[in-house]
This record gives C-alpha cells, structure tokens and sequence, in this order.
C-alpha cells in the first residue's frame, strides 16, 4: 500500500509541476502578445544569450566537427568513401549535432545564469516589488529572455553548423587529404531544403525549452541559497533531458 | 480604508490565517505584531495583491481586491508603496535608478524630469551623493531609506513597511523613525507596518494589532493595548518566556 502511495503522490506532484509550467508558457505568450513590447530589452538579452555565448559555441562546435572529420574520415575509408566526408559532417551537424549540442552549450551558459538571476531576485523579494509597483514580473523579466533565446538559439546553431562543417574540413582536407572540392560538392549534393529547415525548426524549438525550463525554475525557485543552487541544477538537466527528448520526436515527426 | 474580514489562507493543509478580520482606517498608522511565525508576512501579503487567499476579503476604498480581475487590480494597486525587509532593490541599477524606476516605467515623465526628482528624493532620504553607488556597495540603513524613496517617488495612498528597522543600530532606526514621521507631514498617507520591534510599534503606530494563532485578537491603541489584560499580548509585549505563548 506504501508503494502505491508512494507512487500516486509522486505522479501527482509531477502532473503538478507540468501543469504549472505550461501555464507559465500561456502567461509568457499572452504577456508577450500584449503591449509595451520591450524591444530594448529583448535586444539587451539577445546580447546575453546570443553574443555572449559566441565563443563557447565557437570552441566546441570547431571540435565537434573536427572529431566528425576525425572520425567520419576512419569510417569511410574502410569502404572508400573518404569523398562522402563532407556530406557526413553537414548532414549530421545541421540535422542533429549542430541544434543538440548548440542547445546544450546555450543551457549551460546562459540558461544556469537566467535561473540564477531569477532565482536571487525572487529570494531577494525584487519579483515581488516589481508586482506591487504593478508591472507584471512575466512581461517585464522573463518575456524578453524567452523571445531572446527563441531568437538567439537558431542563429548560433547556423553559426555553430559553419564553424563545425570547416572544423571538419581542416581535419579531413587539410590534415587527412581529402580533396577540397569533393568535401564541399558532396555536401551539395546531398544536403537538401528540408535537412537545414528541419535543423531551424529543432533550434526555435530548443531556444524556447532552454529559456522556459531556466525561466520557470529560477522565477518558482525556493528559499536561499539552497533554494537557487536547487533551481540552477534542476533547470540544466530538466533542459538537457527535455532537448535530447524532443530531438527524438521532432526527428522522427521530420523525418 | 482597508478592510480584512474572515481572511483565510491554509499551505499544505496548515491553516495560517483562520478568519483574520481588521480594519486600517485611512491616514492612521497600523502596526500588526505577532510572533514569528504567526502569519504576519502572509497577511501582509494578501493585503498588498501579493497572495489570493482561500476565502474572506480585503477591501480597499470599496474594491475588493482579492475578487478583482487583473486590470482592475492594477489600478487598486498603484495606491499601494512598499518598502520590503531587505530593501528589495534592483541590484543591477544603480540607487538613483532604482528610484526613478517606478516614474521611468508607470509614468510618462521625460528622463531629465525624473532623474531631476528621484535625486530630490535621494535628498529628502538623506543620501545625496549616494546616487551612482549600487545596493550592494550601500549599508543597510541606507537600502531602506533608498527603499522608502523608491516607495514614495510614487505618491502612494497606503504604505507598507515589512520590519523597517529590523537589524539596524539605533541611531539609525530612529533615523529612519524620524524619516517616515517626516515623509508622512509632508505626503499624508496610510502606514500600515509589521514588526517585531515593541519601543517601535509604540512609537510610531496609531493602533496595534495582534496576530495569533491566524486571527487577531487584539487591536487598539498603543496607550491601550500596553494595558491589556489578555495574556497573550502582555506575553508577548513583556518579552517573557512565560506564558500562553509556546516559544516552539
């Protein structure tokens, strides 16, 4: 009976907790939708989110694709295919690599820092004094950064896509001796429309998970320190989960 | 005037206000005391907007706050200032913006118009030249005074104060003492005020109400209340450990 219980109240408070994160993406598109819109403020974020992660996005997508040409050029050497090497790299990069990966370096950086300035300011009864001075908290803090990141997310995946395809043409062409032309024309040749349209569609949807899972958890955060530390930690691997989760159902809905 | 009647509000089954009825006329200065725990920062909440409660009503100048839509309640609100415990400044701005952040937002004055007034305010709180340090670069004192300015910038109709002087020295809690004594000759308006501090509640305060157990029982004025008969509040005004009061 003990089990049972045990069960049923775990199931319920889960079914709590979703419930309160999906109104808490209605209060963000209603907020959103409705006037001031706080153009600055979304730009001020994009900064954060966007520019501020370029370097980071940077190094590990320039690895990332160093490794596929690593890897990918061993692979295909076997079957003698070293020319297919560029379409391997694109085409792994923009439909899975590139949105994943990006996504979780956008988590780490700059989804642990929105939780934990939401979480201080919440502790710190500053979301509180935003609500008697009656400006909506939703609107005035966390509307921008979602919209920032719906923006921000796609671009860096477009910018992590490139580095990564030339990471690996400097690994494959120019350390490995693949012919250049090849690594580029058997990327024509096989990426189409829909591979880089399904890489758009994962990345907004990404950059909006990302932000509404750090949004929420540092906006709802408990007490003190611990309360924000909690938040932080739950907001990156409820991300990461969530990302990898949906890759799988936008892939196969795509596909 | 404010007006709490059979306010209720449980957390997880645990019933903090079981039926809080009060009333908070206007101009007067209302301190509600309690120990910890009481529920004082719930009540405190329901009466600013910050909490819905389970059942009950808090009227304010006729509107009944706890039933009104959003737009509605936002008008109702923009009577309301609060200066919070810790100050609840912005600590991304820096003082002289945290004043002028109400005006900036929910008033259209120029920019010049508004900094123009927020460091007046920053001068009537006694902390000119204060203005381009951040709230963590400033003293407690001085966050709540910068606090209080942010509150009154706004000309607010009801003042809420959560344990005003709590942690200050007291040379500068009576500052701060003299300081809303002197913001309200200038600007007339409710005070309504939590706090733990007795020589505080007795000084500042037109009437004192007592929270127990989720209800009041006790409101009066000082003169009065300082000679109640009731256990619980000579407990309480006493300090003693003794009594009805359980410490734990």
């Amino acid at each position: 009976m003990g089990f049972f219980t045990a069960v049923g109240r775990a199931a319920i408070l889960y079914l709590g907790e979703m419930g309160r994160m999906l109104l808490f993406l209605l209060q963000f598109v209603f907020s959103a939708l409705k006037p001031p819109y706080r153009i600055l403020r979304v730009i001020k974020e994009m900064h954060f989110i966007g520019v501020k992660s370029l370097f980071i996005i940077a190094l590990t997508s320039g690895f990332t694709g160093m490794v596929l040409g690593l890897q990918g050029y061993h692979t295909l050497r076997k079957f003698g295919s070293e020319s297919a090497l560029g379409s391997l790299v694109a085409l792994s990069l923009i439909r899975e690599l590139g949105p994943v990966l990006g996504s979780l370096m956008v988590t780490a950086r700059a989804g642990s820092a929105m939780t934990a300035e939401l979480g201080i300011m919440r502790i710190s009864e500053q979301i509180d004094a935003l609500d008697v001075m009656t400006l909506d908290p939703v609107k005035f803090l966390v509307a921008p950064k979602m919209l920032a990141g719906v923006l921000a997310v796609p671009l860096l995946v477009a910018i992590f896509d490139v580095i990564g395809i030339w990471g690996g043409y400097i690994v494959g062409v120019r350390l490995l001796g693949v012919n250049a032309a090849r690594y580029f024309d058997g990327m024509k040749e096989s990426l189409e429309f829909r591979d880089v349209w399904g890489g758009a569609v994962k990345s907004l949807a990404f950059g909006l998970i990302v932000t509404w899972v750090s949004c929420y958890k540092g906006y709802n955060c408990g007490h003190g320190a611990r309360g924000v530390g909690d938040a932080t930690t739950e907001a990156v691997v409820l991300s990461a989960i969530l990302v990898l989760a949906w890759d799988y159902i936008l892939t196969s809905l795509l596909l | 005037m404010i007006k709490v009647s059979n306010l209720r509000k449980s957390f997880d089954g645990v019933e903090v206000l079981k039926g809080v009825d009060i009333e908070i006329p206007t101009g007067s200065t209302m301190a509600i005391i309690g120990k910890s725990g009481a529920g004082k920062t719930v009540l405190f909440k329901h009466l600013v907007g910050l909490m819905r409660p389970d059942s009950g009503s808090v009227v304010v100048d006729g509107a009944d706050i706890t039933r009104l839509r959003a737009g509605a309640l936002k008008e109702v609100k923009r009577k309301f200032g609060m200066v919070f415990q810790g100050g609840a400044l912005f600590d991304s701005l820096t003082v002289l913006e945290n004043i002028a952040f109400p005006m900036r937002e929910l008033t259209g004055l120029k920019e010049s118009e508004l900094l123009k007034k927020a460091g007046e305010m920053l001068k009537e709180v006694g902390l000119s030249g204060m203005g381009n340090k951040y709230p963590d670069e400033i003293s407690g004192g001085m966050k709540k005074r910068v606090a209080l300015a942010r509150a009154l910038v706004m000309s607010p109709e009801y003042l809420f104060f959560d344990e005003p002087t709590t942690g200050l020295d007291p040379i500068v809690e009576n500052a701060i003492h003299a300081l809303m004594k002197r913001c309200k000759a200038l600007a007339p308006c409710t005070y309504i005020m939590v706090s733990h501090d007795i020589k505080e509640v007795l000084e500042m305060s037109d009437l004192v109400a007592m929270l127990h157990e989720g209800v009041i029982i006790e409101c009066s004025a000082p003169e009065e209340i300082t000679g109640s008969s009731n256990p619980v509040v000579k407990q309480f005004l006493s300090g003693s450990t003794e009594g009805p009061i359980q410490m734990y």
